[in-house]
């Protein structure tokens, strides 16, 4: 763990970067010789794809005139050099059935009418034609079975996928073919993207490698990008390679992260019409090395030299600007990164560019002549909730946001840079307040310099964040296993995900989409039902057994998918043995006659996942290493988001059949395995207890079996979990996983044990769903019934949790808990109008907006606070306070509150099991919930009108000389009240010596003033609050005046 | 044998009982000053930071460590440019710096681990006799930078945080001041000894006063030859000479101050536990203080403020000892003259602190050295809890004292040292008596100083 502020010692211990020469290491390295394309191949990973309607190329197919569909596949060679590559030729497409009676004769006629009547509703102006081409294809619905057999279905290529929207409406209307009599068209796979389409049609997934062989493209003689390589190729004439074998390997991609300091004013948050962007520092790095070969910071005005990194100054804001998008164009990074880049960073540069009218400023894609574009989106997911985003378009660069990452890969509970760093990296970072950053930023050289070292940190975290997480790789091996391009992990949901990989199957078995339209349906179907849990504690071993991939295996098991589903039509044109009735009550037909397409996608997402984790097994190389654990990691993922998306009812193709099917088969089989283990495991059996299931969930499930030893119980639970897996249908599988022992059990999905896989020594505590998870309890409770969970589990001391639970309250009552351990945090997710009920933090999010707009929390911020005491009958929504305010005007906090609401229910649910309900009730009253401590406001109230009269330190009469410390009666026991008055300001005094000095040493300079305000790091409210209590307790102690 | 007898005889009822004290001896006097003033805090207030502690530290040593270093470096043909602020080191250059020392120890013991540990409920991770690692390295900092010192392993071994210094070198590719040389303060001014009288003082520290009896009747034993009550007539007129008595604190033993870790019910009706033995040990300082001027400072185990500087013992602790005007409470450090003799003495916190940030096993060497660094506590306010100064470093040892001392050490040890201007100076490490059951006489007049051992086997 280093806290030491070894940033600046890091930078200092890279390479040393020489002023002059900094700038000449910016550009790729240069291509050998140009390109020939009869003689060179040119091979490269792509990276990012995008569509444009553009000019058509001489020599490459699609249409002659303007405009055609051209898809640009970004890259870099295996040397390090960018490619931009325009794919030509591939038209958008989309099917509908053939009416009754269609001839091939027929599609001539139905190719002009659609494309005539498309026209006319078509209001793209330089649209010459709509429909290309129209082809009687045999196809199935993926929707159902359907006997296996095939029917016509027309293939529809139209010219631009905008168009499809037209054809869409005008076949859904209806048309009148020839002979045929008017019919209205059911139109499939409408709603397809265009690049999904492409990827899967050619096999491309996302960041594979792509290979042009000589004489099958063009090399551009007018590029329109800043890529060293541009070429033209037809579609038919590339390679994609599946990312297996050699080409799993990666290319030196370079990764851009940079952070920017704005100069605000004082409580307000930056404008960008307003406050001006004052540093913006870059670190850039090669993918798989360690540290950035680019360390350079962009001030205005003069900033002091820093060691390790180079500094560039200008006089004029719109200078740096432009600067910096050059140092953007030469650098050329693949991928940008930084800490919340999407929605701060690169908007904000944008809109200030915009507004000093820094022309050369926007042009932070690849493409010469394209200016990057801000656009809002909302987006909605179940996953992740809904959220504004922004989106800064720089064509042929990936965004690769890590704050976006992280929360959408981790729950944290709180999602700043400091203490995500402090969670992931084991480091507290500096946090300067952006009002104290314009006062830096007006001083001298020197002050920018610390500004310019603070900046940099931010800009490196990022890249340090992105190896410790592996995020690279993890992306990366999940774009390449579904398919999707690597940007879209970060920007869109799970479903086209699965869509992609779904697409890719139909391709191979002639099976076509239905559209299904979003009818916002709120079907609920039965989840994952638990066995009723018999709660209490266990003080014996207790085993548990699971269903591995439960949801997948199921689906494979009972063959369930879209093209297996009967309807009752099929159902009775087939024999019983033909197919399944589920639980849910419908029916699938089995595997032998219709293997399914998600049990296909499934087995295929299974096995490759093993062949991951056999390979990592093997492997020793720890880069390779990394791209397999990422590879099945994402391969476990994908296989559990099919499930998800056959139930997601607002999704591009549910099917609840599947869905509610798939969760009654994992209820039965955990019914039928309570049944299976407790008619067997039984005294009458021979065995020495009979066995008892008490609680199932979801795919677990957990056994007594009633004997004391571990070694026993791990045998009889293995043997139990291939007796049960017996009964099942392959590849359904019941393992044993592990032994809790002792195991608390507390309600459903609330338990507690300690967690055991071998007999020698348990592997760690698990405490689920009790308060650790969730993030509405303040610290105080998840220390609190960690400690006690400790104590009663693992050191087996009930007394001992007893009274360290009566300690915590007392402390509590006493108000010596430090101010950080009582913060709760909740998100801002929705407006005050959205929210049913006043919310504590919605209400103080407002109260904190009218006294400083600038610091109050905003949409999609965790908005932090602490309950305070109020009037009577005040409502809790009402007595949320920030705690940075309540430290300052030291507003007493509500402790009984925080007993009652917070701590109670916990502490009863883990102490009543153990101790029965009258013991544990003494927990709650008694001596040591007596002693209070009243703290009175600072100002404000009704303080203002009282005076403020000492009492007697022992005896708390009030004094006739207010300038003692003790009455005339305890002035003989002075000696005594002394020395306990001394040994609470030695504490204290010690207290503030550690802390402030550990503040001087994370910050790391001694002679410059801690600035900094980090809420998150868990020292700063207490660095605080010591101040205060050592002040305080000070003048109590001088009241004993000074002797001698 | 004389010795055992005594041991074995501790007249309990004389303790605390003056009408049995028989004949008072007559006492040499000596006059006597008490020059601790810029110890004793005139206000208490805690808003400031460390950072201006650090400020006056550099500045008030900044002219004269250059002076020192010009002496040193700047003669002959190659001589080297002064580089006020480290920010303006040009690569390459020979130049020397002044600054203060920050050393980055992975090992230092760090409050966020602490609670790290606290809230994983793990164990807190161990204290440790020192904190040195191999990959310790130095920076030097003044208000506009750091610099990353390249320096020989003995530097980064003996030095510690805080201590202000000067390198020779030049900036190396990599961005490190590559140090040649290095050089301190070194010894303050100091006004020759006229004639001082010929007569001791008696140093002694870590009286431990303890709940257990026996630990007592050394203390005891050492008590009755003070004031007279051991040992021949010869031992007497040798006793005689002995003009005061200075303690070094820790004058009770240590005591848990748990209060902090306990509840508030729990603790609400307990007293500290040092109060039983201040009252003992009012009983001790009667008996001295009647016989003998006696200056007690509070360690790090007595009740007195925990930071430096600590505050005297409150007299409201000593209610039979404290009407003896001869009984004086000071300040830890402490600094007097006595017979025209200077004093400046500590409880012994920064040499401790400075033995367990730096490899350096000899603990008198580290008292040299805070002498020769100008600096009584360079770690404070790093590894040793300080006051928040806010417009003055008073640890910084302007005038070289002739007798300097730090109390509390494991051993006896002493050294006389001499400096540049014909500074001399005695250095003592005082035992703790509870451990080692040893005094230290100084002699006025020569600076030579004995040890006398009270553990029943010296021949008194």
């Amino acid at each position: 763990r280093r806290h030491d502020s070894s940033f600046e010692k890091d930078l200092q211990d890279m390479d040393p970067i020489d002023d002059t020469e900094a700038q000449k290491i910016w550009p790729r390295p240069a291509l050998e010789n140009p390109i020939n394309a009869s003689t060179d191949t040119v091979c490269f990973q792509q990276m990012e794809l995008d569509h444009v309607l553009g000019d058509p190329i001489q020599g490459m197919p699609g249409g002659k005139v303007r405009p055609v569909p051209i898809v640009r596949m970004f890259g870099v060679t295996e040397r390090g050099h960018s490619v931009l590559c325009h794919v030509h030729g591939f038209f958008p497409y989309f099917y509908v059935p053939a009416p009754p009676g269609f001839e091939p004769s027929h599609c001539t006629d139905f190719l002009k009418t659609l494309n005539v009547e498309a026209m006319k509703v078509c209001h793209y102006k330089d649209v010459k034609v709509v429909v290309l081409a129209v082809r009687l294809v045999q196809k199935e619905s993926i929707y159902g079975f359907h006997g296996n057999r095939k029917k016509p279905f027309l293939c529809i290529t139209v010219a631009q996928h905008r168009l499809i929207s037209s054809c869409k409406r005008v076949l859904e209307q209806g048309l009148k073919i020839g002979d045929l009599p008017h019919h209205a068209y059911e139109v499939y796979e409408t709603n397809l993207e265009y690049n999904i389409r492409f990827m899967a049609d050619l096999d491309i997934v996302g960041c594979n490698w792509i290979e042009l062989k000589p004489g099958k493209y063009h090399v551009r003689s007018n590029p329109t990008s800043l890529c060293q390589i541009e070429v033209d190729v037809a579609y038919t004439n590339l390679i994609s390679h599946p990312a297996d074998g050699e080409w799993q390997k990666v290319a030196p991609l370079r990764v851009l992260s940079f952070d920017i300091e704005c100069a605000g004013r004082k409580g307000i948050f930056p404008e960008p019409n307003i406050d001006p962007v004052i540093q913006i520092a870059n670190m850039v790095k090669v993918q798989g090395e360690t540290k950035p070969f680019v360390r350079n910071v962009f001030t205005l005005k003069s900033c002091a030299n820093i060691v390790g990194s180079q500094v560039l100054s200008f006089d004029s804001e719109v200078k740096l600007l432009e600067a910096w998008t050059e140092f953007i164009q030469q650098v050329d990074p693949d991928i940008i990164t930084g800490y919340n880049i999407t929605n701060f960073d690169l908007p904000y540069l944008m809109d200030r560019a915009a507004h000093l009218k820094a022309r050369k400023f926007p042009y932070l894609g690849r493409l010469r002549n394209q200016a990057s574009k801000v656009s809002t989106t909302t987006f909605s997911s179940k996953a992740y909730g809904t959220r504004e985003s922004k989106t800064t378009s720089m064509e042929g660069r990936a965004p690769f946001d890590i704050l976006q990452v992280i929360q959408r890969d981790y729950k944290l509970r709180s999602y700043t840079l400091n203490s995500v760093s402090a969670h992931f990296l084991n480091e507290q970072k500096e946090d300067v307040h952006h009002s104290i950053i314009t006062d830096l930023q007006h001083g001298d050289a020197q002050t920018r310099r610390r500004l310019a070292v603070y900046c940099m940190k931010d800009a490196y975290l990022p890249l340090r964040l992105m190896d410790k997480l592996m995020c690279m790789f993890n992306y990366m091996e999940m774009a390449r296993v579904t398919g999707v391009p690597m940007s879209y992990l970060l920007s869109r949901g799970q479903q086209v995900k699965v869509l992609s990989q779904l697409m890719r199957q139909c391709k191979q078995q002639d099976l076509v989409l239905p559209v299904y339209s979003n009818q916002g349906s709120e079907e609920q179907y039965e989840g994952a039902t638990v066995i009723e849990p018999k709660k209490g504690y266990y003080d014996q071993p207790i085993a548990t057994l699971d269903f591995s991939s439960l949801y997948p295996s199921i689906m494979m098991a009972h063959n369930l998918c879209y093209t297996t589903l009967l309807s009752r039509t099929e159902r009775e044109k087939l024999s019983p043995e033909e197919y399944t009735s589920t639980p849910a009550g419908n029916h699938f037909v089995k595997s032998s006659l219709r293997p399914g397409l998600l049990p296909e996608i499934l087995r295929n997402l299974l096995a490759a996942r093993k062949r991951a984790k056999a390979d990592l097994k093997k492997e020793n190389d720890p880069f390779r290493r990394a791209v397999l654990n990422g590879r099945q990691l994402a391969l476990k993922i994908s296989a559990n988001s099919v499930y998800g998306f056959t139930g997601a009812t607002v999704g591009k193709l549910p099917c609840l059949e599947i869905s509610s099917s798939t969760t009654a088969y994992g209820r039965e089989m955990i019914e039928k395995t309570r049944n299976l283990v407790e008619e067997r495991y039984t005294i009458a059996n021979g065995y020495s207890h009979n066995a008892e299931v008490i609680y199932g969930d979801t795919d677990s499930v957990m056994i007594k079996f009633g004997l004391e030893n571990m070694d026993e119980v791990m045998d009889l639970a293995k043997e139990a979990a291939e007796y049960v897996t017996e009964h099942f249908i392959k590849p359904i599988n019941l393992e044993f996983e592990k032994v809790y022992f002792p195991y608390l059990l507390i309600n459903k999905k609330r338990y507690a044990g300690l967690f055991w896989t071998n007999t020698e020594k348990y592997d760690k505590m698990d405490a689920k769903g009790i308060v650790t998870v969730r993030r509405d309890n303040c610290p105080l409770v998840v220390t609190l019934i960690n400690t006690c969970l400790q104590k009663l589990l693992i050191e087996r001391d009930v007394e001992g949790a007893v009274n360290y639970a009566k300690q915590v309250i007392s402390d509590l009552l006493c108000n010596q808990v430090d101010i950080s351990q009582l913060v709760i945090t909740k998100a801002l997710s929705k407006t005050k109008e959205d929210y049913a009920g006043k919310q504590a933090h919605v209400e103080l999010a407002e109260r904190m907006k009218k006294r400083d707009a600038g610091s109050a929390p905003s949409m999609g911020d965790r908005v932090a606070f602490v309950i305070i005491q109020a009037h009577k009958g005040a409502a809790a929504y009402e007595k949320s306070e920030d705690p940075i305010y309540v430290l300052d005007k030291n507003i007493p906090l509500d402790t009984q509150y925080y007993l009652e609401n917070q701590l109670s229910k916990p502490l009863m649910s883990i102490f009543e099991p153990i101790m029965g309900e009258q013991k544990a009730k003494t927990l709650l009253v008694g001596e040591h919930t007596r002693t209070k401590v009243k703290v009175s406001r600072a100002n404000g109230g009704l303080m203002k009108f009282t005076k403020k009269q000492y009492t007697c330190l022992a005896c708390r009469t009030v004094l006739p000389d207010q300038t003692k410390a003790l009455c005339h009666n305890c002035a003989k026991r002075g000696s005594e009240y002394y020395q306990k008055e001394v040994s609470k300001l030695t504490e204290l005094e010690t207290k503030f010596a550690r802390l402030w000095s550990q503040c001087q040493r994370c910050q790391g300079s001694l002679h410059q003033d801690v600035l900094c305000t980090s809420k998150d790091c868990p020292i700063f409210y207490m660095r605080k609050k010591v101040q205060k209590d050592l002040q305080s307790q000070s003048g109590v102690v001088s009241r004993f005046g000074i002797g001698w | 044998d004389d010795g055992i007898a005594l041991f074995s005889s501790p007249n309990q009822e004389m303790i605390g009982d003056d009408a049995k004290v028989p004949t008072p001896l007559e006492r040499t006097t000596v006059p006597y000053e008490d020059l601790s003033d810029r110890f004793i805090l005139k206000k208490t207030e805690f808003h400031n930071q460390y950072s201006h502690l650090y400020y006056q530290r550099l500045h008030s040593m900044k002219s004269l460590i250059q002076k020192v270093a010009r002496d040193k470096w700047c003669h002959g043909d190659n001589i080297p440019k002064y580089v006020d602020k480290l920010l303006n080191i040009k690569p390459g250059q020979r130049c020397f710096i002044v600054g203060t020392v920050y050393k980055d120890m992975q090992a230092k013991p760090n409050i966020l681990d602490e609670h790290h540990a606290r809230e994983h409920y793990e164990a807190p991770p161990p204290s440790r006799s020192k904190y040195v690692e191999p990959d310790d390295s130095l920076v030097l900092e003044d208000q506009t930078g750091r610099v990353n010192l390249a320096c020989p392993p003995k530097l980064i071994n003996e030095l510690v945080t805080g201590v202000v210094m000067s390198v020779l070198g030049k900036e190396n590719a990599a961005g490190e001041f590559e140090v040649e040389d290095s050089c301190f303060s070194g010894l303050g001014p100091q006004t020759p000894l006229q004639d001082p009288p010929d007569a001791f003082v008696c140093l002694t520290s870590g009286f431990g006063v303890s709940v257990d009896a026996e630990a007592l009747l050394p203390l005891q034993l050492m008590v009755d030859f003070i004031i007279g009550q051991l040992g021949t007539a010869n031992v007497h007129s040798q006793v005689q000479k002995i003009a005061r008595m200075i303690v070094a604190g820790n004058l009770i033993s240590e005591t848990k101050n748990d209060q902090v870790y306990q509840a508030k019910y729990i603790t609400k009706k307990q007293t500290a536990q040092s109060v039983e033995l201040v009252k003992q040990l009012d009983d001790v300082l009667v008996q001295l203080a009647s016989s003998i001027p006696t200056d007690i400072m509070p360690g790090p185990n007595d009740p007195s403020n925990a930071t430096v500087p600590q505050q005297p013992l409150h007299q409201c602790m000593f209610p039979k000892a404290a009407s003896l005007e001869t009984l004086g409470g000071k300040s830890n450090p402490y600094a007097c003259s006595v017979g025209g003799v200077t004093f400046l003495g500590t409880s012994g916190q920064g040499v401790d602190d400075i033995f367990r940030f730096s490899t350096t096993q000899d603990r008198l060497q580290i008292l040299e050295s805070t002498l020769n660094w100008k600096h009584l506590f360079p770690t404070a306010p790093d590894t040793q809890a300080c006051f928040p100064y806010f417009d003055v470093d008073p640890f910084i040892i302007e005038d070289c004292p002739h007798v300097y001392f730090a109390g509390n050490q494991p051993k006896f040890g002493t050294k006389l040292v001499k400096g540049p201007d014909n500074q001399i100076c005695r250095l003592i490490l005082l035992p703790s008596f509870n451990v080692a059951h040893q005094i230290v006489l100084l002699n006025l007049r020569t600076l030579d100083c004995e040890c006398i051992t009270f553990d029943g086997t010296t021949d008194l």
